[in-house]
C-alpha cells in the first residue's frame, strides 16, 4: 500500500456504515494514515469486531452505535467521538440500505422511504450534527456514490437516483459551507466488498463483465485503492477540492 | 400531489403511490398521454442546511423526488404494451429542473439533492424503457422556476450568452415551451436521458 502514514496524524474521523465492506476500507486506511477513527454501525457484533480487528493492527479504533436515519442516534455517535477525542475533522457517510430494486414500475413508497431515510436523511442528519465540529476544524464531509448515480440504472433506477442525489447534497453543501473552511466531496467507488462477493456469487458472470469495462483489467480493493481516496480527502493535501466527486473504479466510468 | 408526514426515517415519504393515482385518473379521463411534462416543485427561498427543519427538507428534496418516481412510475405502467403499440404510441417524458441540479447552490441544498437524483432517474428509465417512452430533462435558468428570490446561476464567470431571460412569462412561453415541442416532436428519438441545458448559455456543459 502507497505510504500515507502521518496525513492524518492527529485528527478524528467518524464513518458511517464503518463496520464492513467500503466503509470499514475506508476507516483502515484512515486510521492507518494516522487517523482515529470511530466506526458507526447498528450491528455490535460486527462494529465490535472491526475496532477489535484494527486495534489488534496497533491502530486507534472504537465503535459507536448508530443508526443513521434516527437523528438522537447520529447525535450521539458524533457528540461521543468529540468527547472521546476532543475533535472530530472527518465525516464520512458511506452507510446505505442497499436492498436491491427492480424496473420503476415495482417502486413502492416504503421501498423509496428507506433508501431516502439512509441515503438524503441521512446526509441531512451528519450535516446538521457535525456541522460546529467541522467548522472548528476545518474540517471536512465525504459522501459515497455511485456511478450508478451519474449514467443512471435500469436495473436499479432507485438506488442510481438516492447516489446521484447525494452528489448533488455534495454540490450545494459544498458551495454552502465553503465559506466556512468546511469541504464537502464525493467518492464513487467499485471494490471488492462481501456485498459484490456476494452478487458475483448469484452471478459469476458479473466479475468479467466489471473486469471487461475496467481499463485497469481488476476489481479494486476498498482498503489499499478506495481507502487512500477518502485519506486525501481528509488531508490537507485536498484542502482546495470542495464539490468534486472522485470516481475510484479502475477507469470504467470516464463519463465526467 | 405527494404527500410528505413530518417525520424521521422510513415511512416519512408517502407520495409515490398518490402521483400514480393522480396520473391513472388523468389517463382515464383524456386517455394515455402523448406528453408528460413535470416540474418538480421548489421552496419559496433558501435556507441553509443547519437552520431547514426536518418538514422542510423532506419537502424540498424528498418529496420531490417521491413525485417524480410517481410520475416515472404511472408512465411506465401506461406504456406497457406491445412492441408494436409502443412504436406507434410512444409518449414523452420531459423533466424540468433548475440548472441548480448541476452545480449546487447554496441556500439549496435539498433542491440540488433532488434536481441530480431526478436526472438520474431520468437516465435510468430511459435505458430501461428504450422506445416505449423518450424522456429527456430540460434544466433551465433558476429565475425561471423560482418566484422572487433564488439560487444564483453558477457555473460561469461571464453572463448567459444570450442575457439574462427577461419577463419570466413569456420566456417560458416562447423559448422554453419551443424546446418542449422539439422534444415531444415524434422525430425526436435520439434525446433518451439526456439533459439539455437550456438557461441562454451560461452553463453550456458538459
Amino acid at each position: 500500500m502507497t505510504n500515507t502514514t502521518s496525513l492524518l496524524a492527529g485528527r478524528v474521523a467518524l464513518i458511517t456504515g464503518g463496520a464492513a465492506g467500503i466503509g470499514l476500507g475506508l476507516a483502515t486506511a484512515m486510521a492507518r494514515a494516522g487517523a482515529a477513527v470511530v466506526l458507526a454501525s447498528r450491528r455490535p457484533e460486527v462494529g465490535e469486531a472491526a475496532a477489535g480487528d484494527l486495534k489488534t493492527e496497533g491502530l486507534d479504533a472504537t465503535w459507536v452505535r448508530c443508526d443513521v436515519t434516527v437523528p438522537d442516534d447520529v447525535s450521539a455517535a458524533v457528540d461521543g467521538a468529540v468527547a472521546a477525542h476532543g475533535r472530530l475533522d472527518c465525516l464520512v457517510h458511506n452507510a446505505l440500505d442497499g436492498s436491491p430494486d427492480g424496473p420503476v414500475e415495482g417502486a413502492t413508497d416504503e421501498r423509496w422511504a428507506t433508501l431516502a431515510a439512509t441515503s438524503v436523511r441521512a446526509s441531512y442528519n451528519c450535516a446538521q450534527t457535525a456541522y460546529p465540529h467541522l467548522r472548528n476544524t476545518a474540517g471536512s464531509l465525504v459522501l459515497l456514490t455511485s456511478a450508478a448515480g451519474m449514467e443512471g440504472s435500469a436495473s436499479r433506477p432507485l438506488y442510481a437516483m438516492a447516489k446521484a442525489a447525494q452528489r448533488g447534497f455534495a454540490k450545494g453543501l459544498a458551495a454552502e459551507w465553503g465559506p466556512d473552511g468546511i469541504r464537502v466531496n464525493c467518492i464513487a467507488p467499485v471494490a471488492m466488498t462481501p456485498a459484490l462477493a456476494g452478487a458475483i456469487r448469484h452471478d459469476p458472470s458479473l466479475s468479467e463483465r466489471l473486469v471487461a469495462r475496467t481499463p485497469l483489467g481488476r476489481i479494486g480493493d476498498p482498503v489499499e485503492d478506495v481507502g487512500p481516496v477518502a485519506v486525501f480527502l481528509a488531508s490537507d493535501l485536498a484542502r482546495h477540492v470542495t464539490g468534486q466527486t472522485l470516481v475510484v473504479d479502475g477507469g470504467g466510468f470516464r463519463g465526467l | 400531489m405527494a404527500a410528505v408526514e413530518p417525520g424521521r426515517g422510513p415511512g416519512s415519504v408517502t407520495g409515490i403511490d398518490n402521483v400514480g393515482s393522480a396520473v391513472r385518473a388523468a389517463a382515464g379521463l383524456l386517455g394515455a398521454p402523448d406528453l408528460v411534462v413535470h416540474i418538480p416543485a421548489v421552496p419559496d427561498g433558501p435556507t441553509t442546511i443547519i437552520h431547514q427543519s426536518t418538514e422542510a427538507w423532506a419537502a424540498s428534496c424528498e418529496a420531490p423526488m417521491a413525485e417524480a418516481i410517481g410520475v416515472a412510475r404511472s408512465i411506465g405502467e401506461l406504456t406497457a404494451t406491445s412492441a408494436e403499440e409502443q412504436a406507434k404510441n410512444a409518449p414523452r417524458l420531459v423533466w424540468i429542473l433548475p440548472t441548480t441540479a448541476l452545480g449546487g447552490a447554496a441556500g439549496y441544498v435539498g433542491v440540488g439533492a433532488a434536481g441530480e437524483g431526478i436526472r438520474a432517474l431520468a437516465k435510468g428509465v430511459a435505458k430501461q424503457w428504450g422506445r416505449r417512452c423518450t424522456t429527456t430533462v430540460l434544466a433551465v435558468s433558476p429565475t425561471t422556476l423560482f418566484d422572487g428570490v433564488g439560487p444564483a446561476e453558477e457555473g460561469s464567470l461571464s453572463p448567459p450568452a444570450l442575457g439574462k431571460p427577461g419577463n419570466t412569462a413569456i420566456h417560458v412561453a416562447t423559448e422554453i415551451a419551443s424546446l418542449v415541442d422539439l422534444l415531444a416532436d415524434p422525430r425526436n428519438r435520439a434525446t433518451p436521458g439526456a439533459t439539455v441545458v437550456a438557461d441562454g448559455g451560461t452553463w453550456m456543459a458538459p
